[in-house]
């Protein structure tokens, strides 16, 4: 993982900032299910989201037939509410044969 | 919104259960408002059914985390070897705050009953010893309704919690909590 340099940190960090305030940011069952286990709840997404100051650029990992060369997906690290270090994933959504733009998806939230 | 799996159909509204962890053990909470894709059962949760779920696992912790009693306060305190202002200064409360809990004044508040449990989930021999119950190690997820019964769909489902082990009246504590009498 690597930072996404320094311009776009602060764009795409922005963007996703703005469409979890909107709360237009989904989330996936795995995610629900990491935070279940982990104790954790929306005030921490909430935290590490809207406090984030650093945002990193995963590798793809969509499966072949949902994929989208712009699906990206990003890694947020921060700590939870109770101060643990915790980190999110959230990924980017775009159609496949029109490329439009469908939403942010939180596909994991969890402890490290 | 169309799906993000499949991309062939528009998610839809639908029921789904959650496993949650509390003291080690599993409990799922059933009922859950999830948007399912009809197509390829893809599952994701919107920002309000989160916050739905949230509000769930917080009365199902408060439940299965009783107001802990006087005797068991003075024996947190005697396990632990402090002196009253010591666990006063630990959990950042008045100093007489304590004191007035485990002579049984008042009750414990529902955020720091949470808070001594917390403490307590941190060394679980004194949990043990204050509660009188272990943790079990090995997340086991044998599924018992309150109402014996329903999780085997019929009639109505059970709208909420099964739990590991012995069905539990679940009861938010706060609610019509009250200056104990001497």
């Amino acid at each position: 993982m690597a930072p996404i340099g320094t311009g776009l940190d602060e764009h795409v960090l922005h963007t996703i900032q703005e469409a979890y305030m909107a709360g237009k940011v989904r989330k996936t069952k795995d995610c629900m299910e990491d935070m279940a286990r982990d104790g954790l709840f929306e005030a921490d997404v909430e935290k590490v989201v809207m406090e984030a100051t650093a945002i990193e650029k995963a590798m793809p990992a969509t499966s072949e037939r949902a994929s989208n060369p712009h699906n990206t997906h990003y890694v947020i690290h921060g700590t939870s509410t109770k101060g643990a270090a915790v980190y999110c994933k959230v990924c980017s959504n775009y159609h496949p044969q029109t490329h439009e733009f469908i939403g942010w998806k939180l596909t994991s939230f969890e402890n490290k | 919104m169309i799906c993000t799996n499949c991309f062939e159909e528009e998610y839809k509204t639908a029921k789904t259960e959650l496993a949650v962890t509390i003291n080690g053990e599993r409990y799922v909470l059933r009922d859950l408002d999830c948007e399912a894709c009809p197509g390829c059962g893809d599952i994701t949760f919107t920002h309000a059914q989160s916050l739905e779920i949230d509000k769930k696992r917080i009365a199902l912790e408060f439940g299965v985390k009783p107001l802990l009693t006087p005797a068991q306060l003075r024996t947190l305190r005697r396990v632990l070897n402090m002196k009253l202002d010591e666990i006063c200064d630990l959990l950042h409360i008045g100093r007489n705050t304590y004191g007035r809990w485990e002579r049984g004044e008042v009750e414990i508040t529902p955020s720091m009953n949470l808070l001594v449990h917390s403490l307590m989930e941190k060394m679980p021999d004194v949990r043990t010893e204050v509660v009188g119950k272990k943790p079990s190690k090995d997340n086991k997820s044998v599924k018992l309704d309150k109402k014996p019964g329903a999780a085997e769909g019929k009639g109505k489902k059970s709208t909420a919690i099964c739990c590991a082990e012995e069905p539990t009246e679940y009861k938010l504590p706060g609610k019509g909590r009250k200056k104990l009498e001497k």
